[in-house]
């Protein structure tokens, strides 16, 4: 295995602590989405894919704790790790409006995972605020699998697209003589290979 | 406990004088899995509800009753009984019960109701239970003997740290940002707005103290190639222990084999 970047290593206690205080903070202002997985996109977008998914993996796993059904999820997490390092190839994270794209790209993705385990494991219950409107659905005649589509995708839109924001915001405000530092400065700094 | 007290339970490994608390972190790691994923196997919901009380009685006799209970009933209370009645009220059934409107209730949504929540609530124990009589610092021990790197019990152990330390913080930047003015209570979208000026401080603020935090790390020789010590060290596995794992994976592995013929044939 190649030797770690070593401030790879000490970001990664970081982006857990993001994702989980980010989810709490969220939960103190009683704000109606999660925002718990800004660390996962900021570490999967400066350090690459590894790094962003032990963050996710790890995240799930201190969640599961207080909440073990949420390692029913733990896939969705590493979707992120994945799609962060693709968007930060691909400069997707230059300008508000290609950011809002992300959070919608990954909304989709991760509703179209997170569904079949909702819908056929729990039964259209999740514990959070979603499960309100699935039931809210179920009772006026809908069934379970179309509920859970709607009410996943409504609450996950809403969430991606704010996180995405965030995201945009911080990644702006790393200082790039840190971002230098990591294993995808490339991706932010375009005129690095010069200064070599 | 005087000095010498002090510094002599350094030389003895750590005991906490309790049988469920003093086996390996990983052989309990193994014998609770083996616990929480056999529910999976067994058909009748009975046996999932005899493990939840099961787990009840391993917690009393782990002496840990009160802290397993204190994060269990938020997950009886939401899977335990919403999940029932979600369950109970919209899965499909031909036996009805009772009916109104989208709510229909009948004999096999109960019973598929009754057999999901004693899987989620077995399952949901036997995690809760591993880490309430588990010490994080045991863990990573453990996983150190067997091989995994030492930065690995470092990123774990650390998570923890800093998830409190990035918690205080956002604690003293809510504050700071109110006595700026920005409000933290009212409508929808004035609690929205206040998220991105205490998160934005709060992630930018740790991130740029990564760099000494790691030369501080770097000069506490916390990257030199050389084989770690330890300053608290767990009793060795006894042949009893090992004995009591082998038996429970040997029924587990047979459960499994025997539930599988049983799907085939």
């Amino acid at each position: 295995m190649k030797k770690w970047n070593k401030l790879t290593i000490f970001l990664l206690p970081i982006g857990i602590a993001v994702n989980v205080v980010g989810g709490q903070l969220a939960i103190m202002l009683k704000l109606p989405v999660y925002l718990d997985s800004i660390g996962t996109f900021i570490v999967g977008s400066t350090c690459g894919i590894l790094p962003g998914l032990i963050v996710a993996v790890l995240t799930q796993l201190l969640n599961s704790i207080t909440l073990p059904t949420n390692l029913l999820y733990i896939e969705i997490g590493m979707l992120f790790a994945v799609l962060a390092h693709f968007f930060a190839k691909y400069e997707r994270f230059k300008s508000i409006p290609r950011t809002v794209v992300n959070g919608i790209i990954a909304a989709c993705m991760s509703t179209a995972l997170a569904v079949p385990t909702t819908a056929f494991l729990l039964g259209g219950f999740v514990g959070t605020g979603a499960s309100v409107i699935v039931t809210a659905l179920m009772a006026s005649g809908w069934s379970v699998l179309p509920a859970t589509f709607v009410s996943e995708l409504v609450t996950e839109t809403m969430d991606k697209v704010i996180v995405m924001i965030i995201v945009f915001f911080i990644l702006r405000a790393i200082p790039d003589r840190l971002l230098v530092k990591l294993p995808n400065a490339r991706f932010f700094i375009k005129d690095m290979d010069e200064e070599d | 406990m005087d000095n010498l007290e002090f510094a002599n339970h350094f030389l003895e490994p750590r005991r906490y004088g309790n049988i469920i608390r003093d086996l390996n972190p990983l052989n309990r790691l193994n014998i609770f899995l083996v616990l929480g994923l056999s529910v999976f196997f067994v058909s009748k919901y009975q046996y999932g509800f005899f493990m939840v009380v099961l787990l009840f009685l391993i917690a009393a006799l782990a002496g840990r009753l009160k802290n397993y209970l204190s994060v269990y009933w938020k997950i009886m209370l939401l899977f335990g009984l919403f999940l029932f009645c979600v369950k109970a009220a919209f899965s499909p059934g031909v036996h009805m019960i009772f009916q109104l409107w989208g709510i229909h209730v009948s004999i096999e949504s109960i019973q598929s109701g009754l057999s999901l929540i004693s899987k989620v609530l077995s399952f949901s124990g036997v995690v809760v239970l591993f880490v309430q009589t588990t010490e994080w610092e045991d863990f990573t021990y453990a996983l150190e003997q067997i091989g995994v790197p030492h930065t690995v019990s470092f990123v774990i152990l650390s998570s923890f740290q800093t998830i409190s330390d990035l918690g205080q913080s956002a604690n003293v930047i809510m504050d700071s940002q109110k006595a700026r003015g920005i409000e933290t209570d009212g409508n929808l979208w004035k609690r929205a707005k206040a998220y991105i000026p205490v998160m934005g401080p709060l992630v930018i603020n740790a991130v740029s103290g990564v760099e000494e935090k790691s030369i501080a790390m770097d000069a506490r020789a916390f990257s030199a190639p050389v084989q770690n010590s330890f300053l608290i060290e767990l009793p060795k596995v006894t042949v009893k222990e090992k004995a009591f794992v082998i038996l429970i994976d040997v029924l587990f592995v047979a459960l499994v084999v025997g539930r599988i013929a049983l799907w085939l044939l």
